[in-house]
């Protein structure tokens, strides 16, 4: 973990609100699992000043190219509205990597991997793992879903990574509610079309992968506990500090077994997390999560 | 004036007979038990560092969400959240010990439901070498009983000190609630009870609204306020206590650097904690230590304690 000012050296905006920030740390960058995030200062102000928003706030890694970093963001509140005002050469404060990260798939097993909106981007750095791991042989197919073609800068993890010429394009699965791209229906929908109505399960053992809005983890566990399979997600909760002092990023256990110890009930998704086995943890943010 | 260099600086101050190396801690319930924040701050460097609150049984705090930012700070109902004096014993004296033999001094929290809670806590932290120090927490706002009723009312906050005191081989310092009307009469109320300190002040009790949902923002309705959003009121309530009582008063509130944590001195505190300021930038602390020497190197000043209660009025 590193606690950093770090060079903002690109910063794209990818449409209806959805943009891409790149920031350069050499060690970092090195020390980046897949699932892994940071804690970002949305507005580098002077030393010692008092930033609005005052609390940092936290970001999947989504690809790490050479000593850059990539993060995805949607605009969505104050901290988001103010990271838009980040240009090159700025320095933001950057706290990470944190948390934890996914279990990869054991050879044989083929990893599926669903990615919903701002969600995609700890599916493209399972799939960036995937290929470092096992290059072309690397076994995975990829179901992302956005709400449509406005959205399409949400896929851009993918469209850029494995896209047309990739060997593995064709196993990169896009889905919009309105149709506009890909499958028309919710990404869980896709994987079972896919799956089930067309009857393209692929050989062998697979491993579930997800991350997006909690209504599809919550279908996402639901699908894997009725068909056996197994499943982890990466949940999204509000968060203050990342490093588990603040204490407000709780999601509760499912298995709590009663023990008394708090810490085995409520548990820190910036510690514990934010990768959980689905069935592990009650998937529900109040509706309140911005 | 001669020059002083920041090294020639001497940041010891004394907090009712405990000696501490500078005058900065980190505040209860924003640093965990210590652990958390030793890869990210050179812990050994902190004056003291109070230790999240311990009841006599673990508490399960509340359902989530527990916090959100608001306007230069933020609100939290974590609900206390804590692993129980047992739990405390077998699983965070070891690093805390190793914190107090670097010279760190180790304050804990006391917190309680009863009065007979809050003195055994005491009793079960008597003989821990590694506790310079009780902290009574009377004044979370975040739970629905105890707490919050001992830290707004003169007669229950004393009572409250004095089974603390009681039960203690430690000095007990009291945690003072800014959501009092007269928070001197409260601070004189703990004193002739027996505190040693006061630390003041917790959160204040404030609201957060989704508008489109018209739901409150935290699980439980309201919560407690902290960061800079607080720190005028902080200033004058540490102002007024230290006016008021006669043992020394650490103070807190929205402290995000060395010229906020002089600015209690001034007001009156002898040391201070840094609580919200460690989510955002956990090295806030050891900025504030270098600072506060720096500044006072910059105007002459070869004693911290020379600012201590020196606002001109």
């Amino acid at each position: 973990m590193f606690d950093r000012r770090c060079e903002v050296v690109a910063h794209r905006d990818l449409g209806a609100g959805v943009r891409l920030l790149s920031f350069r740390d050499a060690e970092m960058a090195a020390d980046v699992r897949p699932g892994a995030f940071v804690m970002l200062e949305t507005r580098p102000g002077p030393r010692g000043t008092i930033a609005a928003p005052v609390l940092p706030r936290p970001f999947s890694i989504q690809r790490v190219r050479g000593d850059v970093l990539d993060v995805m963001y949607r605009v969505v509140g104050t901290g988001t509205t103010a990271m838009t005002e980040l240009r090159e050469g700025d320095r933001p404060r950057v706290l990470g990597p944190l948390g934890n990260t996914f279990r990869l798939p054991d050879p044989g097993e083929t990893a599926v991997l669903l990615g919903g909106g701002v969600g995609i981007p700890p599916m493209v750095a399972l799939a960036d793992a995937l290929v470092a791991r096992d290059g072309e042989e690397a076994r995975f197919e990829a179901y992302l879903g956005v709400s449509g073609a406005a959205d399409r800068g949400c896929l851009v993890g993918f469209d850029e990574g494995y896209g047309p010429g990739s060997p593995h394009a064709e196993r990169v699965f896009r889905a919009t509610m309105d149709g506009s791209i890909g499958f028309r229906g919710h990404v869980v929908a896709a994987w079972l079309d896919r799956w089930e109505a067309r009857g393209l399960r692929p050989d062998g053992p697979v491993r579930l992968y997800a991350c997006g809005p909690m209504v599809m983890l919550r279908a996402v566990a639901a699908t894997a506990l009725e068909r056996d399979l197994p499943a982890q997600v990466s949940v999204e909760t509000m968060m203050g500090c990342g490093i588990g002092i603040c204490m407000g990023c709780v999601i509760e256990n499912k298995r709590y077994d009663g023990s008394g110890n708090p810490y085995d009930r409520w548990l820190l998704a910036c510690r514990k997390g934010p990768v959980f086995d689905a069935q592990s943890v009650i998937l529900d943010d109040g509706g309140l999560l911005h | 004036m001669s020059a002083l260099r920041p090294e020639d600086v001497s940041l010891a101050v004394d907090i009712a007979g405990l000696s501490m190396r500078n005058p900065v801690m980190l505040a209860s319930g924003t640093a965990g038990y210590g652990a958390e924040m030793s890869e990210t701050l050179d812990m050994a460097r902190l004056g003291g560092f109070v230790t999240k609150g311990i009841a006599v049984h673990p508490w399960e705090g509340n359902a989530p969400p527990r916090i959100a930012e608001t306007h230069a700070g933020m609100l939290n109902a974590i609900g206390l959240q804590n692993v129980g004096l047992e739990g405390f014993l077998n699983d965070k004296v070891p690093y805390l010990t190793e914190l107090h033999d670097r010279g760190v001094r180790v304050v804990v929290n006391v917190i309680g439901k009863t009065l007979e809670e809050y003195h055994d806590v005491a009793r079960g932290l008597r003989g821990v070498d590694c506790v310079d120090a009780l902290e009574l927490n009377i004044s979370c706002p975040n739970i629905k009983e105890g707490g919050i009723q001992f830290g707004t009312d003169c007669t229950s906050a004393g009572e409250a000190t004095a089974a603390t005191v009681e039960g203690a081989d430690k000095p007990v310092w009291v945690k003072l609630s800014p959501n009092v009307t007269d928070v001197a009469a409260m601070g004189r109320a703990c004193e002739e009870q027996g505190a040693a300190a006061l630390s003041l002040i917790n959160t204040l009790y404030g609201l957060a609204v989704d508008l489109e949902t018209r739901r409150p923002r935290l699980s439980i309705g309201a919560g407690g306020l902290s960061g800079p959003a607080i720190k005028p009121v902080a200033l004058r309530m540490v102002w007024q206590v230290s006016t008021a009582c006669s043992i020394p008063v650490v103070g807190m509130g929205g402290i995000w650097g060395p010229e906020d944590a002089l600015e209690f001195l001034v007001c009156g505190a002898s040391a201070v904690q840094i609580g919200t300021a460690n989510f955002v930038n956990p090295r806030t602390a050891e900025e504030c230590i270098d600072g506060m020497a720096a500044w006072c190197a910059h105007r002459g000043i070869s004693d911290v304690r020379e600012i201590v209660g020196t606002l001109r009025l």
